[in-house]
């Protein structure tokens, strides 16, 4: 090994790009580099002169404009006197609001099914099959379409709850109204209300009612918890373990109701008018139509998912459970599933990315998402196509990456660490 | 031993089994086992059981008691009246799937014409067969063959047109790989393929074209002498075939006629019985309404009102059995119509041709004549406007500092240049018409329903299986640019909804392409398909590869392989293998997807849909459709993710 | 310019270096077909039958355009759009015009850079309402629930009326017509507006239509007409008095029967003007001198065209109204044939 001299250290020559393994891959790189940075500025300029010629600037001006149309669904202020760019808001806070649901209602649907799916009840798992095969195998789409005409043509219509013998009833103390419109909820007011407060410019109204409430509320949550490690300090210290949780209870739970009880706190029932319920709050059909559409296709996938993790399990794992004395329900939440959520959770991820991006659906449900609203009627009206669209998918490319930047911290901080 | 026997008591035989106890075998065992074995599960067995009881209950009889012979909703309404009127003293509501008995191949195949469909029918059973090999090893490796000529058949079956098409394409292949044999004996193998690459595109995207419409057009030319004669025979054959199929068509106009008089006749003469009937349903309603008077009362009431409802329903002439009788004819009508109307289209082309071909020495001097006045004036042009090139680039700053005899010019000469396009393009038409040796061109609109969601679904899958495997490549690459592009491509694509990508495809991508490209949606969504699913594609061939041990990529280098020949002959046949159940699942989800084009008005199933909804005979009917359409995705994605789970079990190597 | 689609759509070849004329006359003479955007199915205004063949109101001007053209009313590829897409495949040149019932608006007009060339339907945006629910005018509609299409004028009209008004109302957004319906009829919105041609064919497809009630008021103009791209005026033109032409004909009594005998010579000088008889108007427009005929061949003179598709004796039952001819006491106007 001593004898072998150094390489030749021969002068650079330009063939060596292309023959010597050392350079060739920075020549191929650049090259890569430069055709696509060509490309990128052939498909700018096309759009450019595009633009140019069709007399339509590329510029946001049109986002400031008033949109003039309405939106059922809101979750902050707007009207038609509103600007583009609020609807969008709107629109892009409607989305996550589903999605979030969606996820939500999809994760418990889903784990349920795939463990019953692999239940030993013949009926049960056939059951749980014939739901996970059927959702699975037919377009999302459709199941928006039947969700909506299943839920409006189901449910009772408002009218139908009207009169000395209504047809239809309220339910839970005559306080909901359960109809095809949406479910009308009591709502809560605060008779001393302390209004409401603009920040952001405006853009947002906060009800400070709530805000106190949750600020008690929190706080007890810190007195509480400051109160629990006073107990464990003490128990670490004698070996007794002070019992503190009727006082915990009680910080946390008393000052916000004596808070809302000073605020004047009183529920406000849905009530029948001429044309439908008024008062109360009201979840709208079409939230719900989409929410159980996207929830029950999803479910059908996360429960395979979960029953493929559960399967990934070595039998082992629950037999030695089993020769321990755990008994049958204890093993599935204290042996098996935390195990195999390290198998679910980064597919699991990927559905939730999924849902949020089917949820782009909605137009079809009457759902005003930001598909609909930016990519929909903003669109329509303004011709702003280009504009239009980069934005959509620029807002839903960074809720992607955002929910992904979750999943790869989880899966850094489950990776099964070998000693 | 025998000496022992007698001291203590030794069973010879053995006791014959006895039977298990009856609670253990057949129903009631399997019963006890898999529904009632703990009190949990005797619970939930009840609910699944009640569960699928009301869900069967409810769905069934409205799905198997359907009216399948009714040509319009008014009709299925006036069956389902006279045949299953009053269940239980409630109205019942009954499927028309009428909709789907008359509307069955347009949800299939769309606008696609009806003596064509062997077209797309073959294409189907090819594509089977070329996939074969590649998916069952016993077959011989020759049948691969089969596999990349149907690259070509494929698209020709569907779209049509002259035979050399498929030929003249797969000739870009042929050029590339004698190119690049040449070129890497001389440059090296990667500026071979590269080179090989860029010379099949030249062939694909400036040559093949002029070439397929060379031949066509020196075909037309040969033809040219006898055409005017064949053509006359032509038309006074279809002429012949017109009196034919109006001679099938007339008859079955009139018989419908009659049936339908018989049936509006009946629907008159029950009108005052339905005015009865109508005031005895709502004297019902009123009954089950009541709840304060007494029961019997109210049950004795409801039994006579019934009882004279069905007195009346018997005096009802009979409505249901015309209307079945007539669905029949309706259906014979709609194909002999049809038969007809496309025969005499296929007249008026040729008369329109014969036409044409009789102006056409006139046609031509006239293009010749403005041809060299095009090129003339273009000579003549001033520098001023010369750059120009339609009238839109002159905007009225720029018309300020031009004098206004040179945009004169330009506009004239510019005029000229049109009428050269338009009479050209009239001639180059009518060559490509009667130069054409294959088969019939089918215009991409005309695809719909299921054959366009399947190839959509196929097109996708085929193209971005490449695209994937280089994307995939780039994504585990050493090189750090090439790694962040691929990255960046797929985390992108993955990011956003395939609706999104939909919109660029149909109002974003003219866009991005030089004025004057004109790419049909087919191909736009097909570009925006491809290149969504090739993300997807990407993704699960990088789990193929990350699949494999580490030791083959090792033995690979090992055997001094280079790159390109470690992934063709090591890496990638292992790698998907490994990812062929991961792409059947990406293809089950391509091929739903499909249903989104519907939101940019591609005639999709779910677009016939709303077509069909769209005429007032069935304008109203839901769930039939949908559910139709629900159902045979359904048994195309099950039976797909059942074969792809065959193949999981038979890919399994088991270790 | 192409012919076959596959690999066609990449490949130009042939005499003229394929490029595309910039008069849309040229283009449609030398494709040999109208391309005419349509809506994607609506009850009496355009929708495939069985056949796959298009059939409707919109239909039948692009029908005549494509006579009055080229001469053949069936060299027409008819490409379904919805709102969303038509101004794109307008202003892109994917199709030639558009016969998709849209309002002719200001906006429309100037910032989307289309042309309307007049209107073959006078239409009014109305509230319809089941009987049971005893409105009898849209004003008694404070805190209805109202169905409304997405990205239609129709929803933008709806706010104004109510602001103006100063009530409030709930909208439900609904993607297409077959969907509004459907929810009108599940009780899920109180009302269903859009404009009042279209509520008369939803109504005229109820399994009651009598339980149910369209009312008085009419919130908005909606002219709905036929457009073009904006700066080709020549192509504009030939719509436009195709349009007329049909209209002029209904005036004269020119019907699809007996266009051929009356082109045979007239005493009126107008009705031999439009029919190519007298001098040279078809020459100014660029076509041939028998272009109105040709039009008026292809489904019938406007009269005829409306009561085939959406008048009376077909199941939508529209009277027609505003649609009627000036001189029976409508809007529907030709300039003179001159």
């Amino acid at each position: 090994m001593t004898t072998m001299t150094d390489p030749p250290k021969a002068s650079f020559r330009l063939s060596m790009l292309l023959y010597d393994t050392r350079y060739r891959s920075i020549t191929i790189q650049v090259i890569a580099m430069i055709a696509l940075m060509l490309g990128a500025l052939w498909l700018i300029n096309n759009v450019r002169v595009n633009l140019a010629l069709a007399g339509k600037p590329f510029e946001f001006g049109f986002l400031f404009e008033s949109s003039g149309y309405e939106i059922n669904q809101k979750l902050i202020e707007y009207s038609s006197q509103s600007t583009h760019l609020r609807a969008a808001a709107v629109g892009l806070l409607n989305t996550l609001l589903v999605a979030t649901l969606g996820c939500i209602a999809a994760t418990f649907l889903g784990v349920f099914v795939g463990v019953l799916r692999l239940s030993k009840n013949w009926v049960v798992s056939r059951l749980a099959a014939v739901y996970v095969e059927t959702f699975r195998n037919v377009p999302l789409l459709l199941w928006i379409s039947l969700s909506v005409v299943a839920y409006s043509h189901t449910l009772p219509e408002p009218r139908e709850f009207r009169g000395d013998n209504p047809a239809a009833t309220m339910s839970i103390f005559d306080s909901v109204a359960v109809t095809n419109r949406g479910v009308y909820a009591p709502e809560a007011l605060f008779e001393n209300s302390l209004g409401k407060a603009s920040v952001l410019w405006d853009s947002l109204n906060i009800h400070l009612d709530w805000v106190a409430i949750l600020s008690v509320l929190v706080s007890g949550l810190i007195v509480s918890s400051l109160i629990a490690r006073r107990a464990t300090n003490i128990q670490n210290a004698t070996g007794v373990r002070p019992s503190t949780w009727h006082i915990r209870m009680a910080v946390v739970i008393i000052p916000p109701v004596i808070v809302a009880l000073i605020l004047g706190f009183h529920l406000g029932y849905p009530e029948m008018t001429r044309f439908s319920f008024k008062g109360g709050m009201l979840i709208r059909g079409s939230l719900i139509a989409l929410w159980l559409a996207l929830t029950l296709y999803t479910a059908a996938f996360i429960a395979e998912i979960v029953r493929a993790g559960i399967m990934a399990i070595s039998k082992g794992q629950s037999e030695a459970a089993g020769a321990l004395g755990i008994r049958p329900g204890k093993i599935m939440s204290l042996i098996v599933l935390p195990q195999a959520m390290r198998v679910i959770v980064p597919p699991l991820i990927s559905q939730y990315l999924n849902l949020t991006k089917n949820s782009s659906l909605a137009v079809i449900a009457g759902y005003m998402d930001i598909t609909s609203t930016l990519g929909g009627v903003t669109m329509n009206q303004t011709g702003r196509e280009l504009e239009s669209i980069l934005l959509l998918m620029l807002c839903y490319l960074a809720i992607s990456l955002s929910i992904s930047s979750v999943m790869n911290f989880y899966n850094e901080r489950t990776k099964l660490r070998e000693r | 031993m025998s000496n022992t026997s007698t001291q203590s008591y030794v069973r010879t035989e053995m006791l014959s089994e006895k039977a298990p106890p009856v609670s253990n075998i057949g129903i009631i065992g399997w019963m006890k086992e898999n529904l009632f074995s703990s009190p949990l599960n005797a619970l939930l067995s009840i609910v699944a059981i009640a569960l699928i009881v009301i869900l069967l209950s409810s769905t069934m009889p409205w799905i198997l008691g359907g009216v399948w012979n009714a040509s319009s909703l008014t009709e299925c309404r006036l069956v389902i009246q006279e045949t299953v009127a009053l269940v239980d003293g409630e109205s019942a509501s009954r499927a028309c799937w009428g909709v789907v008995h008359e509307r069955f191949w347009n949800l299939i195949y769309g606008f696609y014409p009806g003596d064509l469909y062997w077209r797309p029918n073959l294409a189907l059973v090819l594509l089977f067969a070329s996939i074969a090999p590649i998916l069952f090893n016993g077959l011989p490796k020759k049948m691969l063959i089969l596999s990349g000529a149907f690259i070509f058949i494929g698209p020709w079956l569907l779209w049509g047109g002259p035979v050399w098409t498929p030929i003249v394409a797969f000739l870009g292949f042929a050029i590339g790989f004698v190119v690049n044999k040449f070129a890497s004996k001389i440059f090296g193998s990667l500026i071979g393929i590269i080179v090989g690459v860029v010379v099949a595109f030249v062939w694909w995207l400036f040559l093949a074209g002029t070439v397929s419409q060379g031949i066509t057009h020196s075909i037309a030319a040969m033809r040219l002498p006898t055409l005017v004669e064949t053509l006359q025979t032509t038309i006074r054959n279809y002429e012949s075939e017109l009196e034919k199929l109006a001679a099938i068509r007339d008859p079955i106009a009139v018989q419908k006629k009659a049936i339908q008089a018989k049936i509006d006749a009946a629907i008159d003469a029950n009108a005052p019985v339905e005015a009865q009937l109508a005031k005895l349903r709502k004297q019902l309603e009123a009954l089950g309404k009541k709840t304060d008077d007494d029961v019997d009362q109210i049950v004795e009431q409801k039994k006579i009102i019934l009882d004279s409802i069905a007195a009346l329903m018997d005096k009802k002439e009979p409505v249901a059995a015309l209307i079945a009788e007539k669905m029949p004819i309706h259906l014979a009508l709609l194909d002999a119509s049809g038969n007809y109307n496309r025969m005499d289209e296929k007249r008026r082309d040729s008369e329109k041709r014969l036409e044409l071909v009789l102006a056409l020495e006139g046609n031509q001097a006239k293009v010749s004549d403005l041809a060299k006045s095009v090129s003339e004036q273009k000579a003549a042009l001033p520098a001023t406007v010369s750059s120009f090139g339609s009238m839109n680039e002159v905007t009225d700053e720029v018309a300020k500092t031009i004098p206004s005899e040179d945009i004169a010019l330009l506009k004239k000469y510019l005029n000229t240049k049109d009428k050269l396009i338009r009479e050209g393009g009239v001639i180059d038409r009518l060559y490509d018409d009667i130069g054409l040796v294959g088969l019939e061109p089918v215009q991409s609109r005309d695809f719909g329903g299921f054959m366009l969601a399947i190839l959509l679904g196929i097109t996708g899958i085929v193209l971005s299986f490449p695209l994937g495997i280089v994307l995939a490549l780039g994504r585990l690459s050493d090189l750090v640019i090439i790694k962040s592009i691929s990255v960046g491509f797929i985390e992108f694509i993955r990011g956003v909804p395939l609706i999104t990508l939909l919109f660029v495809a149909s109002a974003l991508l003219n866009f991005f392409l030089p004025k004057g490209t004109e790419f049909d949606i087919m191909l736009r969504v097909m570009i925006m398909i491809t290149i969504f699913a090739a993300a997807y594609m990407a993704e699960v061939i990088r789990g193929g590869l990350a699949a494999l041990p580490k030791g083959q990529y090792e033995a690979a280098d090992a055997l001094g392989l280079d790159y390109w020949q470690a992934q063709r002959l090591i890496i990638m046949p292992q790698a998907l293998k490994i990812s062929i159940p991961g792409i059947v699942s990406t293809f089950i989800g391509l091929f739903k997807d499909t249903t989104l084009v519907s939101v940019i008005a591609m005639s999709d199933p779910i677009q016939w849909v709303k077509y069909i909804q769209s005429k007032s005979e069935w304008n109203g009917v839901i769930w039939e459709l949908y559910g139709f359409v629900a159902f045979v995705f359904f048994l195309f994605c099950f039976s797909m993710s059942r074969y792809s789970m065959y193949l999981e079990r038979k890919l399994q190597t088991g270790h | 310019m192409k012919k076959t689609v596959f690999l066609g759509a990449l490949t130009v070849a042939g005499l003229v270096a394929g490029a595309a004329a910039a008069s849309t006359l040229d283009d449609v003479k030398a494709r040999g077909k109208l391309n005419c955007g349509v809506s994607t199915g609506l009850v009496g205004f355009a929708s495939p039958d069985a056949n796959g063949r298009w059939e409707g109101y919109d239909v039948a001007v692009c029908r005549a355009v494509a006579a009055a053209v080229l001469g053949d009313k069936d060299a027409v590829e008819f490409v379904p759009l919805s709102s969303k897409t038509r101004f794109t495949a307008l202003n892109s040149g994917e199709v030639d015009m558009l016969a998709r019932n849209t309002t002719w608006t200001l906006s429309r007009d100037v910032d989307l850079k289309m042309e309307f060339v007049g209107v073959n339907y006078y239409d009014g945006q109305g509230f319809m309402v089941p009987k049971s629910l005893g409105v009898t005018s849209a004003k008694d509609l404070d805190g209805a629930t109202i169905c409304v299409q997405v990205g239609t004028t129709t929803e933008l009209n709806l706010a104004d009326y109510f602001r103006a008004n100063n009530i409030s109302y709930e909208p439900v957004p609904v993607e297409n017509n077959a969907e509004s319906q459907q929810q009108y009829l599940s009780g899920a919105c109180d009302t269903l507006t859009t404009d009042r041609s279209a509520l008369a064919a939803t109504r005229a497809a109820f399994e009651k239509p009598d339980d149910h009630v369209v009312l008085p008021e009419i919130v908005s103009k909606e002219p709905l007409g036929p457009l073009v791209r904006h700066g080709d005026n020549a192509w504009g033109d030939i719509v436009r008095w195709t349009l007329n032409a049909l209209i002029s004909a209904e005036e004269f009594g020119i019907t699809a029967a007996n266009a051929d005998e009356l082109a045979k010579g007239t005493g009126n000088p107008e009705i031999n003007r439009i029919l190519g008889t007298e001098g040279t108007l078809g020459e100014m427009l660029g076509l041939d001198a028998g272009w109105a005929k040709a039009a008026i061949k292809a489904s019938g003179n406007f009269g005829e065209i409306f009561e085939a598709n959406v008048g009376e004796s077909t199941p939508i039952g529209l009277s027609r109204g505003l649609n009627a001819l000036w001189t029976d006491g409508g809007l529907i106007y030709s300039p003179p044939f001159r």
